[in-house]
C-alpha cells in the first residue's frame, strides 16, 4: 500500500514538472509551427537565475515569478529581434533557436561557471507532511500545486476566453486568423512569451527538484519533445495528460522494472506515435 | 576497500547498492560487492539508475528497508538529485550512505548542502587532507580561482602534471627520445603530491591512498572531513593481479546479486 | 473602392501575377473567371495581404495597402472568405463569430449572422469541424461579416455545395451587396457569376484576358470557349 502510494505520488509530482517543460514548447509550436530548441536554455536561464534571486532576495516566490518572468521577456525579445526576422521560413526559425540555445549555453557557462547549483527554497521545501500514515515531501507537493493552478489558468485562457478562442484560431490557421483583422503577430509574441515563461517557472522549479548545471538544457530537451509528441502538438491539454501518463509510467517503470528505466518515457512515445501518429489529443 | 570498510568500520551486513549504469558504475558496485560479500555481507538489492535520471524518487522509495546502509555510485549533478531524494525520504534519518568520492566532490558542496551532511564517501583525496603540500596547492588554486571550493578533478590533475614534469626532469628535458621518456615515467615515484604519495604499477594504473572522507559543516563551509585512510591502494588492492585478470569483467550481471 | 493597379505577385521564384489591373467600384460586384490555376486566388491573396504583390499597387479608398501587413489591411475594411472555406475546427460556431467580431453600430451581430443563417444558431456550441459543407460555408461568411467589411473577397464561394446551398449563397450575395458592400466574386460556375456579378474578368496565366459586362460574356461564345472551355 506504502509503495503505491509514494509511487503515485513521486510519479505526480514528476508530471508536474513534465507538464510545465511540455506545456510551454507546445504552446509554442502550435502557434509558431517550429519546434524550439532554445526551449531548454529558457529552462536553464530560469534556473539559474532563480538561483541567483533567491541568493539574493531569500524569497522564493519572489524568484520564481521575477525570473519566470524575466524569462518570458527575453523570449519575447527574441521573438519580436530574430524570429520575426526570418518569419514564414520555418526551417531557417528553428536553425535560429538552435544557434541561439548553442549561445545561451556558453553564455551561462560564462556567467555561472561550470559547477552545479540546487535552489534551496523556503526551509520546509526539505520537510514532509504525513498525512494518514503517508510521507508526502512539501516540495513535491509544491510542484503539484503549481502545474496544476497553471493548467488550470491556462485551460481555462485557453477555453472559455475570446483571447484563448483567437489563439486556438491562430494555432489552426494563422493567416485567416489574421485576416480577421486580430493581430497574429502580437498573439505569436505573447504566446512564446508565454511559453518561455512556463520554461521559466519549470527551471526553477526544477533547479529545486533536480539542481541545475551547464548542459541541463539539451539534457531536458527530450523529455519536453516526448510530452508534446505524446501530447499532441500544440495541445495545451494533450501536454497535461502526456505529462501524467508518463510521470507515472516512468515512476512505475523504474521501480517495478529497474531493467528497463531506459524506455520508460522514449517507449511510450513510440506506441503512441506508432497507433496515433498526431499524439493522443493531436489534430492532424 | 569501501567493502571492506563497509563491513569491517560501518559494521554493515545487509546493504542495497545504487549505481550509474555503465562502466564506472559497474566497477565501483562490483568491486564493492566482491569484497563485502567475501567478508560475508550481503548486497540485497543493486539498482541500476541511467546516467540522465532526472528523477531517483522510484529508485529510493524502492530501496528494501532491510538494509544496513545504502551504496551510492552515482556522480555529478545526478548526485544532487539523489542525496537530496535520500535525505527527503528519510532514509539518511535511518541509515548511512557510502558514496563514491565523487559524489560528494568539492564543487558539489554547496549544492548539496545540507542535505548531505553525515554522506560517508572513499576518494584519493580531500580538500582538507592535512598535509602541507594539499595545504599549499588548496590555497593557490583557491587564490586563482577566488572560490571556496576546490574540486577533486584539479587536485589529481595537479598530481599527474606534478609526475610528468619530475619525470621529464629526470630525462634532462629529452622527451624526443620516447622509449627512455616513458620508462622513467614508469618508474617515477611522487611522494608529496596534493592527494599523498603516488606511483604506478606495472600495468599503468596508480596507486594511492585512499580517504574516508564524511561530510561535515565546518563554519559556513561544507567539507569532507578525513576521517580514515587505506594507504597505498591499487587497483587489485589485495588480491593477485595475475587471477584477478582473469575474471570477468563487472557488467551489471556480474557479479551477480545472489541475495537479491 | 479597391483599385490593383499592375501588379506582380510570386511565389519564391514563380512569377504568377503578371500585370494585373482591375477596379472594384463602391457596392459593385466584379466577378473573375479563370480556369484552374489561373491565378484568381493568388489576386485574392495578394490584395488580402497574404501573399504581397512585390511590383505594382493596390488601394483601397485612395489609400496604399499593398504591403501592409492582412490584419491590418483587415481593419482597413477587407474581409476574405477564402477557398476551401478555412474553417478554425477547434472552435466552435460561436467562438469563430466572436474573435473578429469589430461591433459597428446598426453593422453586422451574431444575431443578425443568426438570423441571415438559421442552422448556424442552433449548432452555436458545435464544433466548427463538424458542420456539413453547407454549414461550413455559411460560418466562413458569417465569420467574416461579423468584421463589417466594406470589401469582401469572396474566393470560389459555391465550390462543392448542393444546388440549395449554391442558391443561399446567391441569395446572400445579392443581400450584401444592397447594403452597400463591395465584392470580389472569384468563380468556376459560369453562370453563377453571370447572374451577380456587375462586370467580369477571366484570367489566364496570371494575366487578365478579357474584361466585359456579364451579359457581353453572355453572348460570346467564342471567348467562354477559349479561356473558359464552355
Ligand atoms: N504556394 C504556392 N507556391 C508555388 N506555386 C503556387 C502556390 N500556390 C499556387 N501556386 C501556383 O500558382 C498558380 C496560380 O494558382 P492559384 O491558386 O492562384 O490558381 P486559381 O486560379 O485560384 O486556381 P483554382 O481554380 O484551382 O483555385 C498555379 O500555377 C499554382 O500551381
Ligand atoms: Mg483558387
Amino acid at each position: 500500500m506504502e509503495f503505491w502510494v509514494n509511487q503515485t505520488f513521486n510519479g505526480i509530482s514528476y508530471a508536474a514538472l513534465l507538464f510545465l517543460l511540455g506545456g510551454g514548447l507546445t504552446l509554442i509550436f502550435g502557434v509558431m509551427k517550429i519546434v524550439n530548441i532554445a526551449h531548454g536554455s529558457f529552462y536553464l536561464v530560469g534556473g539559474y537565475l532563480g538561483v541567483a534571486l533567491f541568493a539574493a532576495t531569500g524569497n522564493f516566490y519572489l524568484a520564481l515569478v521575477g525570473s519566470a518572468l524575466a524569462v518570458a521577456a527575453g523570449g519575447v525579445v527574441l521573438e519580436r529581434v530574430f524570429l520575426r526576422a526570418v518569419e514564414g521560413d520555418d526551417l531557417r526559425q528553428m536553425l535560429l533557436t538552435m544557434g541561439i540555445a548553442l549561445f545561451v549555453q556558453d553564455a551561462c557557462l560564462l556567467v555561472w561557471g561550470g559547477d552545479p547549483f540546487s535552489l534551496r527554497g523556503p526551509a520546509y521545501f526539505a520537510q514532509s507532511v504525513k498525512l494518514g500514515g503517508f510521507t508526502f515531501p512539501i516540495l513535491r507537493l509544491f510542484m503539484i500545486a503549481a502545474a496544476g493552478v497553471l493548467f488550470v489558468v491556462l485551460w481555462w485562457f485557453e477555453e472559455k476566453t475570446r483571447a484563448g478562442a483567437m489563439v486556438r484560431a491562430a494555432i489552426d490557421n494563422a493567416e485567416m486568423t489574421e485576416a480577421l483583422g486580430i493581430n497574429v503577430p502580437i498573439l505569436k509574441m505573447a504566446v512564446f512569451g508565454l511559453g518561455a515563461f512556463l520554461a521559466g517557472v519549470a527551471g526553477v522549479v526544477g533547479s529545486a527538484f533536480m539542481g541545475i548545471y551547464p548542459g541541463l538544457d539539451f539534457e531536458i530537451l527530450p523529455y519536453a519533445f516526448v510530452v508534446v509528441i505524446v501530447g499532441g502538438m500544440g495541445s495545451l491539454s494533450g501536454a497535461f495528460v502526456a505529462a501524467l501518463v508518463l510521470g507515472l509510467l516512468d515512476n512505475f517503470g523504474k521501480a517495478l522494472f529497474p531493467e528497463i528505466s531506459y524506455f520508460t518515457l522514449f517507449a511510450p512515445m513510440a506506441i503512441v506515435l506508432a497507433f496515433r501518429p498526431t499524439g493522443l489529443f493531436g489534430r492532424a | 576497500m569501501a567493502g571492506d570498510y563497509a563491513y569491517r568500520k560501518l559494521g554493515w551486513r545487509k546493504v542495497s547498492v545504487i549505481a550509474f549504469d555503465y562502466g564506472w558504475g559497474h566497477e565501483v558496485a562490483g568491486g564493492f560487492q566482491r569484497v563485502f560479500e567475501e567478508l560475508g555481507g550481503q548486497v540485497i538489492q543493486k539498482i541500476w539508475a541511467p546516467v540522465n535520471t532526472a528523477d531517483f524518487g522510484p529508485y529510493v522509495a524502492s530501496l528494501k528497508p532491510e538494509a544496513d546502509g545504502v551504496l551510492d555510485v552515482v556522480t555529478g549533478a545526478a548526485s544532487i538529485r539523489l542525496i537530496g531524494e535520500l535525505r527527503k525520504a528519510g532514509v539518511l534519518d535511518k541509515k548511512k550512505v557510502l558514496a563514491a568520492g565523487t559524489a560528494t566532490d568539492e564543487t558539489l558542496l554547496t549544492a548539496l548542502g545540507d542535505s548531505a551532511l553525515g554522506v560517508l564517501g572513499f576518494l584519493s583525496w580531500s580538500q582538507v587532507l592535512d598535509t602541507p603540500e594539499n595545504k599549499r596547492f588548496v590555497q593557490r588554486i583557491k587564490q586563482m580561482t577566488k572560490k571556496d571550493y576546490v574540486g577533486f578533478s584539479a587536485a589529481i590533475n595537479y598530481g599527474a602534471a606534478m609526475w610528468i614534469a619530475e619525470a621529464i626532469r629526470q630525462v634532462g628535458g629529452d622527451v624526443e627520445n620516447k622509449d627512455k621518456f616513458f620508462q622513467t615515467l614508469r618508474a617515477t615515484e611522487i611522494k608529496s603530491s596534493p592527494r599523498g604519495p603516488i606511483k604506478i604499477d606495472k600495468y599503468g594504473h596508480i596507486v594511492q591512498n585512499i580517504y574516508i572522507r564524511r561530510v561535515d559543516k565546518v563554519g559556513n563551509l561544507y567539507q569532507n572531513t578525513v576521517i580514515d585512510t587505506y594507504p597505498s591502494v591499487g587497483q587489485f588492492w589485495k588480491y593477485n593481479p595475475e587471477e584477478y585478470l582473469k575474471q570477468p569483467i563487472y557488467s551489471r550481471d556480474n557479479p551477480p546479486c545472489k541475495y537479491c | 473602392m479597391l483599385r490593383v493597379d499592375d501588379i506582380h505577385t510570386y511565389y519564391g521564384d514563380s512569377h504568377i501575377l503578371q500585370g494585373v489591373s482591375l477596379e472594384i467600384p463602391r457596392a459593385a460586384i466584379v466577378g473573375i473567371l479563370g480556369r484552374n490555376g489561373a491565378g484568381k486566388t493568388t489576386l485574392v491573396r495578394s490584395v488580402m495581404g497574404f501573399t504581397p504583390a512585390r511590383r505594382g499597387r493596390i488601394l483601397l479608398d485612395e489609400a496604399e495597402i499593398t504591403r501592409l501587413r492582412p490584419y491590418r489591411i483587415a481593419r482597413l475594411g477587407v474581409c476574405v472568405v477564402s477557398q476551401g472555406r478555412q474553417i478554425f475546427p477547434s472552435l466552435d460556431v460561436a467562438e469563430t463569430l466572436a474573435i473578429g467580431a469589430r461591433p459597428n453600430p446598426d453593422g453586422w451581430t451574431v444575431e443578425k449572422v443568426y438570423d441571415l443563417f438559421p442552422p448556424l444558431r442552433e449548432r452555436a456550441r458545435h464544433p466548427a469541424g463538424r458542420l456539413s459543407g453547407g454549414e461550413q460555408q455559411m460560418l466562413a461568411i458569417g465569420r467574416s461579416l461579423m468584421t463589417n467589411p466594406s470589401l469582401l473577397l469572396l474566393d470560389e464561394p459555391t465550390e462543392g455545395l448542393s444546388p440549395l446551398y449554391i442558391e443561399a449563397v446567391g441569395h446572400v450575395i445579392r443581400k450584401l451587396q444592397q447594403s452597400g458592400m463591395s465584392m470580389l466574386l472569384v468563380e468556376q460556375r459560369l453562370r453563377f457569376a453571370l447572374l451577380y456579378s456587375d462586370y467580369v474578368h477571366i484570367m489566364s496565366r496570371g494575366k487578365i484576358v478579357h474584361s466585359s459586362s456579364p451579359q457581353e460574356l453572355g453572348r460570346d461564345a467564342d471567348v467562354r470557349a477559349r479561356y473558359l472551355g464552355v
